[in-house]
């Protein structure tokens, strides 16, 4: 909200004040200044002055001769502005004068034509980034001002951003209390007099008040004033109110804009005169009702929000905008104020349906002074009264329901010394007394305890005790608080496993080149059409996303990953390793939202940075073997053992270069190709691995038993085996055969040969292996060794369909 | 006769010596004259056909000559060996200049190497790592950290909802709740995790980090909660760095504060980075409110404690220089090679 400095200091004095200084005390207490908006710092000696003749320039066509009277001395001046007439009333610089852009005034001839001075736009005086001709001012302005002051050009707009729960600091009266504890200077209330005629009485309009909404509306008070005179709106109202971004539009509707920014108080001025029937009805809409709002706008009522009527329907949505219908005009001459207490949560609903926001529901939505619906309609009497000269009726509407007194701020104990226990200060409980007083709260001592009664403004946020914690605090400085860097001794709890996991992983990547990454959770249901796949994990969906592209929580990291992959081979990046550590989520049938924490592992490309003899380039090729080696060198240095690799169903991965990773019956991991139709979908044409694993899972599962066994000290004999073996006859096949017939005396055993070729058919490969025997007591004999031997190769002759080579 | 033999040996061994070039030359001429069927060997056969008086001194002259063409042979060996072998190492040389053949390097990403260093600094203050879901309930997310329905605090947090009225947290908070409500105190935990916000633009993002903390014993003060701020953000950003305390509002702490750490890029003088403050706002913290403590299960008079939330994102923009939180998602490599 912005707070120009000179009104401010309406309320406290301010003369010795620096606007900079000013902001530091602001913030420091909770009112951060985002910004200083100074206008007018360059400007002096701008007078106003009455226009008294306009003549044609001999020599220019475009020019005109004025000549301009200050009350004391007239003056001709030259001008290019084409909006003055005679008897204007205009801001003129005059020779010495510097306007807003910094340029100096001097008397010269234009065109050989004196002229002494200049006659002025908002712009020139610093007010309005672009302006249509000279500002020209009511005729009643006296001539000869100095109208810097006058229109006061010169200030300090603070913008300051008001905490939520600061609704009474959303008016200058209400920052100015703060300013003057923060100075320590008395704070000065407006006037609020005004004369009631005892006489007078509106011969239209609503005599009776009616509240059916007893929650909604705790106060409501109708005023009646008529005889309004239609006087313009005196420039410093209208300076101050544009200040504040507020656009002047009558003196009625701008005393009441006035009022909310100087109190904080909503007022709405209804045109008596355009009233239908004796009775003002605060209630809840029926469902189902529209109304032009002031602007001329038809809108949806939110059912059951506050609204007021008339006998013919309603003429506003209450607290937020009036009705079109009773709208005050330049032609208003009797009106009803109405000033009310609407509550919060009402008008936050009501306003979020219409989608309005208006000065008025910013400060009702976050709580006003229910003691302000007196002060507020007062003050605007008050400026009525003088500004208008308007007729006061002793005619008060006012109705207060149950609600009104329990608005009011109930008292509160507080125990100084629990006030310096949570803080760790030692502050005398005078102090925090003292602060408290000044900042309107009653106090009254019970011993050790005191009852606090928060000031009727701060109803809303000052509930418990540490509120008052808070208050003293923020007022006596936070910066003055020691900190504190001792406390009992706390011991970290134990890493998890699945941390301990996650930080392996994450440093085997790395390790083996990965670039991590981190991309959104939030994917396209178009992401590896995923929606058109049938799923047991149901996806979770997004209600509001900001776009289609991150509307459902993934179900598979590699939707994000290969999204990665795509978007830097696009930009020619086409060697990549990524990976990424992140949550998956899906639901279970049962209706269980699941989160999952994957790591995924995605290589692209060549495995060396641009490979050039023809060695190195067969080298960098991926093959499954290589991304099954990597998956195996993880599995072991996280002590995973005895998990099984069987064809995978996934219908995200090539059918026959990939494979699942299974642990008992749950499929912890998957390693392979990625599926070229999934790859053509983000337009990549170059193959795709990827190794996933989920941790969750794997953090679960046992690992390795670490306890030392002894190794061979006897030398050990290598006995080798190659055989022509059925190209269909799998490795685990052969594998398992040799696993289950080998000699108590083979130690270890290898595949060191694996060639297909024309030679040996085309359904046959050639497969060696190498066999190691040792003893673990002596050392084995030669004739030993081949006999053992020959016996295990006969044995496995006869049970694969394998010729010995 | 043998004389004459063994001079005409001579002149032809020390003739053969001085054109061998190599190893094998050497280890040839050392069979021919000097082995067991050797041109010696074969002179010295005909000793026995000598008379017995000039044995002796033939012998010695013979064994004069094995000696001395020994000798000039092994010199010659030692000679072609070292040049043999140098010759072999020379063979084997490449162009040094040739391009490497190299791998690609495993980086850390900007998000998580900040986030590791913040975790480790308050790890090293004795906080324990805990984490929660992403899918939150409005109970944890919002309703037990004293933000009600209608609460005007609501539209600070921008939500994102999904089915059955769950939500995707807008904050980390609620793990205080969840840690709170299977713990007794003291608690000291942080909160790495992602959060989410309906919001995107230069420096917001619908997804990104914060690191929640909580302290809660029965006697936190604020003074504490100042003193492990200060501590870390001098830590984080350097111990010169001035560190504000301002004032602020949370519904689930009060006192509320917001703490700023003097702007590196004017050392405070004010400039664009800082919007001429010479502040930079980094992060919100306070006592843990007295509602929040009784949803957690406590006793709001046996306990208190304090609690904070640090943006990931914006610390890793002031550390990098990085103008657009948008970069740290879209993990273009040659932006995430540079760190």
């Amino acid at each position: 909200m912005k707070f120009p400095f000179s009104w401010l200091a309406d309320f406290v004095d301010m003369a010795d004040i620096e606007p900079e200084q000013l902001a530091k005390k602001l913030i420091s207490a909770g009112f951060e200044v985002e910004e200083i908006i100074s206008t007018g710092v360059n400007l002096s000696n701008i007078i106003t002055g009455r226009i008294e003749s306009l003549e044609k320039h001999p020599n220019a066509d475009r020019l005109q001769i004025t000549q301009i009277f200050d009350g004391v001395t007239t003056r001709q001046i030259v001008t290019g502005a084409r909006n003055v007439s005679v008897g204007d009333v205009v801001p003129v610089s005059l020779p010495g004068a510097v306007l807003a852009s910094g340029l100096k005034i001097k008397p010269s001839v234009l065109r050989g034509v004196e002229s002494n001075g200049m006659l002025c736009s908002k712009t020139e005086l610093g007010i309005d980034e672009l302006s249509d001709g000279i500002w020209i001012l009511h005729p009643s302005t006296p001539l000869g001002l100095n109208f810097v002051d006058y229109a006061q050009l010169k200030d300090s707009v603070f913008d300051v951003s008001i905490l939520p729960n600061r609704g009474d600091c959303q008016s200058m009266l209400g920052l100015a209390r703060e300013i003057s504890v923060l100075l320590g200077r008395p704070l000065r209330q407006p006037e609020m007099d005004y004369l009631v005629d005892p006489e007078f009485k509106l011969t239209s309009g609503p005599t009776q008040l009616i509240v059916d909404t007893q929650n909604q509306c705790p106060v409501y008070l109708a005023r009646s004033v008529g005889n309004i005179f239609p006087a313009p709106t005196p420039l410093w109202m209208e300076r101050r109110l544009s200040k504040c971004g507020i656009r002047s539009h009558n003196i009625i509707v701008d005393i009441t804009n006035y009022v909310l920014l100087e109190l904080g108080q909503p007022l709405h001025a209804f045109d008596a005169d355009k009233w239908e029937g004796d009775v003002i009805r605060v209630g809840s809409s029926p469902a189902n009702i529209t109304f032009q709002t002031l602007d001329q706008e038809t809108r949806a009522i939110l059912p059951g929000a506050p609204i007021v009527s008339d006998r013919n329907g309603v003429v506003s949505l209450a607290g937020v905008m009036g009705g079109f219908g009773t709208s005050v005009d330049s032609g208003t001459r009797n009106i009803i104020l109405e000033s009310a207490y609407f509550t919060p949560v009402d008008v936050r609903r009501s306003r979020n349906h219409v989608g309005l926001r208006t000065e008025s529901s910013i400060r009702f939505e976050r709580g006003v002074d229910p003691l302000g619906v007196q002060i507020g309609a007062d003050r605007a009497l008050h400026l009525l009264q003088t500004l208008t000269n308007a007729s006061v009726s002793s005619m008060s509407l006012q109705v207060e329901t149950q609600l009104y007194s329990t608005l009011l701020p109930a008292p509160i104990l507080m125990v100084p010394q629990k006030i310096n226990q949570l803080l760790g200060t030692t502050y005398p409980h005078e102090m925090q007394i003292n602060v408290l007083k000044s900042l309107g709260f009653s106090v009254n001592s019970l011993g050790d305890t005191w009852e606090i009664v928060p000031p009727s403004w701060r109803c809303h946020d000052v509930k418990d005790w540490p509120c008052l914690a808070e208050e003293v605090a923020r007022i006596i400085g936070l910066d003055g608080i020691p900190n504190e860097f001792s406390g009992p001794m706390i011991i970290q709890e134990k890493a998890t496993r699945l941390s301990i996991i996650r930080a392996a992983v994450e440093t085997f990547l790395i390790n083996q080149g990965f670039q991590e990454i981190q991309t959104y959770t939030m994917i396209s249901p178009d992401d590896l059409l995923l929606s058109q796949r049938p799923v047991e994990k149901k996806s979770l969906m997004i209600q509001n996303p900001l776009s289609v592209a991150e509307s459902t929580m993934r179900s598979e990291l590699l939707a994000s990953i290969l999204k990665t992959a795509a978007f830097n081979i696009k930009r020619q990046i086409s060697n990549l390793r990524l990976f990424e550590v992140g949550k998956v989520f899906f639901t279970h049938p049962d209706g269980t939202v699941c989160e999952h924490i994957m790591s995924g592992a995605l290589v692209t490309g060549d495995q060396l940075l641009s490979p050039y003899t023809i060695d190195q380039k067969e080298w960098a090729k991926y093959t499954f073997s290589h991304l099954n080696g990597l998956m195996r060198e993880l599995l072991d240095q996280l002590d995973i053992v005895d998990f099984q690799l069987k064809s995978t169903n996934n219908p995200l991965f090539h059918p026959t270069l990939s494979a699942d990773l299974w642990f008992g019956d749950i499929i912890v991991g998957t390693v392979g190709f990625v599926h070229p139709d999934g790859v053509k979908g983000y337009d990549i044409r170059q193959s795709i691995g990827y190794i996933e694993f989920n941790l969750t899972l794997l953090a679960s599962l046992p690992t390795r038993n670490k306890m030392f066994s002894p190794f061979g000290r006897f030398p050990s004999i290598r006995r080798d085996l190659a055989f022509l073996a059925p190209k269909t006859l799998g490795f685990d096949a052969i594998q398992g055969e040799i696993k289950s017939r080998l000699p108590a005396e083979v130690m270890d055993f290898y595949l060191f040969d694996l060639f297909e070729s024309d030679s040996i058919g085309a359904n046959h490969k050639s497969v060696g292996f190498a066999f190691i025997y040792q003893h673990s007591e002596r050392t084995l004999l030669d004739d030993e060794v081949n006999e053992i031997h020959a016996k295990f190769v006969d044995d496995l002759r006869s049970h694969l369909p394998v010729s010995i080579r | 006769m043998i004389e004459s033999l063994l001079a005409q040996l001579k002149a032809g061994a020390f003739d053969s010596l001085s054109r061998a070039e190599s190893v094998t030359d050497i280890e040839g001429l050392r069979v021919r004259i000097l082995g067991k069927k050797g041109e010696l060997t074969e002179i010295l056969k005909g000793l026995a056909s000598v008379a017995p008086n000039d044995r002796p001194r033939l012998g010695q002259l013979a064994n004069q000559l094995k000696d001395e063409i020994s000798s000039v042979l092994n010199q010659k060996l030692v000679l072609f060996q070292a040049q043999e072998s140098q010759n072999k190492l020379r063979s084997e040389g490449v162009d040094i200049h040739l391009p490497p053949i190299r791998r690609l390097i495993g980086r850390r990403h900007p998000i998580q190497l900040v986030l590791q260093d913040v975790v480790a600094i308050f790890s090293r203050m004795g906080f324990s790592v805990k984490e929660g879901p992403d899918v939150e309930t409005e109970y944890y997310n919002f309703e037990a950290l004293n933000i009600p329905a209608d609460h005007p605090a609501r539209e600070m947090h921008d939500t994102f909802y999904l089915e059955n009225s769950l939500l995707l947290r807008t904050h980390t908070s609620p793990v205080q709740i969840r840690t709170m409500e299977t713990q007794s105190p003291p608690i000291k935990i942080i909160v790495p995790g992602n959060v989410y916000r309906c919001d995107l633009d230069v420096t917001h993002s619908p997804m990104f980090h914060q690191v929640e903390g909580l302290y809660v014993d029965s006697t936190v003060t604020f003074s504490q909660l100042k003193g492990t701020l200060v501590y870390f953000l001098k830590e984080f950003f350097g111990q010169s760095r001035k560190v504000r305390f301002r004032p602020s509002y949370f519904p689930f702490t009060e006192p509320s504060t917001e703490v700023d750490v003097e702007c590196g890029r004017c050392n405070g003088e004010g400039c664009q980075s800082c919007k001429q403050t010479g502040w930079l706002e980094i992060l919100g913290a306070g006592m843990v409110n007295r509602k929040v403590v009784l949803s957690a299960g406590y006793d709001p008079d046996q306990v208190t404690g304090f609690a904070f939330g640090i943006g990931i994102e914006r610390l890793a923009m002031l550390r990098y220089n990085i103008s657009d939180i948008r970069l740290l998602y879209e993990n273009d490599l040659r932006f995430l090679g540079q760190f």
